[in-house]
């Protein structure tokens, strides 16, 4: 297949949807682009990975940036965690060739259903609802000082204020880590869709700031991983290229729009999104994928 | 107050080293595609490995433009790893030198293993 202005345009959209998607809710954005390779381009599994996964890092590193200036990213919890996420993938990727997931795809659906149900419909566990203080002295808890500091800000567009908050429960995060980085190596998932809802939920991380921080850690496990694909020649320029140019314009507008929209409105995508997830395991287990 | 300035050096260092990573790599792609579509090229043609990569820059063409900007923007985010080592380092912050170093190590082991 030759390279026309058609195939461009309609790469450079399949990369604008996941960008905005992925960048708004701290997810990569594979799960549109590799399907879409697949069954539209008819391309082979390696190459459709390999080109999501560097659609991936463009879209990762795009909004990272972007949630950086606001301080939406925590880089300090966000390095701290990667520690735990890539020996945890490492493992994951070892444990896949030696255990059927297909038990794991549905006790793991599952997880995710009752993850969806509470964000779409409960009320979030905290914080930024919380008013604006600049005691800190308040916020120096023990996670607080496990992080090395005395506390945590972002600056909240959509409230016009900066928000304080406390990090919380950080070797549980770190143990959740772990398993998220086992889980996305062996069942092929992005590590935003379990990190956002853990940060969020466990270590009661303002939704903005989890999906902020998530967008820096996908980039950095994605591109070691894209790295290897690039390294194997299954990165091709002619499908990549484009989908760059619209994966960064789509995380231009996404960072932009996440950054005004409501904890309560992103909390409700990012549920939808894991009820989503859910449903394509249980299909894809059941082979109806 | 001294610990605020030293964050926002940090976040305004780490935010503009993403953004020229992204802007570096976009413009190649560009000007890739631009030349990818004028010389005709099938949709199948894979990168140029990075170890090749220096040789065909010297007689650059549609391939080697655009595996340079795939290259630079998978290298970024490990790069800033590196930028935060190095300010953690210049801080004297021995826990987020640890970690950042510790961090690095591990990409580079799971790049190992991945790659053999």
């Amino acid at each position: 297949m030759e390279l026309t202005i058609a195939n461009i345009s309609a790469l450079v959209c399949i990369g604008l949807v996941a960008g905005l998607l992925g960048s708004m809710l701290g997810v990569g954005g594979g799960f549109i682009i590799v399907p879409v390779l697949i069954l539209a381009l008819k391309l082979p599994m390696q190459v459709a990975v390999g080109s999501s996964l560097v659609a991936i890092v463009a879209n990762s590193c795009t909004a990272a940036s972007a949630y950086l200036k606001t301080r939406m990213t925590n880089i300090r919890l966000g390095l701290l965690m990667e520690t735990t996420t890539v020996p945890g993938a490492i493992l994951g990727a070892i444990a896949a060739t030696l255990l059927a997931s297909s038990t794991l795809s549905i006790f793991f659906g599952i997880v995710l259903l009752y993850v969806s149900y509470s964000m779409i419909f409960r009320q979030p566990a905290m914080t930024e609802d919380i008013a604006p203080t600049t005691d800190s002295t308040n916020l120096d808890d023990d996670s607080s000082s496990f992080l090395g500091q005395s506390q945590s800000m972002y600056y909240d567009i959509s409230q016009r204020r900066p928000i304080n908050y406390e990090i919380k429960r950080v070797p549980w995060g770190l143990t959740t880590s772990f398993l998220a980085g086992i889980l996305s190596s062996m069942l092929g998932i992005g590590g935003g869709i379990i990190k956002v809802p853990v940060m969020h939920s466990i270590m009661g991380i303002p939704i903005k700031v989890a999906i902020g921080t998530s967008s820096f850690m996908i980039a950095l496990t994605t591109a070691a991983g894209a790295l290897i694909y690039y390294h194997n020649g299954y990165v091709h320029p002619s499908i990549v290229t484009p989908l760059i140019v619209g994966v960064v314009g789509g995380a231009l507008l996404g960072t932009s729009l996440a950054q005004r929209a409501t904890g309560a409105w992103l909390r409700k995508g990012f549920g939808g999104l894991l009820l989503v997830t859910a449903i394509l395991m249980f299909l894809r287990t059941a082979n109806v994928m | 107050m001294k610990e605020k300035q030293r964050d926002d050096k940090l976040y305004t260092w780490t935010s503009l080293g993403f953004q020229s990573g992204v802007f570096v790599s976009l413009v190649l792609v560009t000007i890739g595609i631009i030349m990818l579509v004028i010389s005709k090229t099938k949709i199948a043609d894979a990168v140029i490995p990075l170890s090749e990569l220096p040789q065909w820059l010297l007689s650059p063409d549609a391939k080697a433009i655009s595996s340079l900007g795939i290259a630079i923007l998978l290298l970024t985010p490990i790069l800033q790893v590196v930028i935060a080592a190095a300010r953690f380092a210049h801080y004297k912050d021995g826990r987020y030198l640890s970690i950042s170093l510790a961090l690095l190590c591990m990409l580079a082991l799971s790049l190992f293993l991945s790659a053999t």
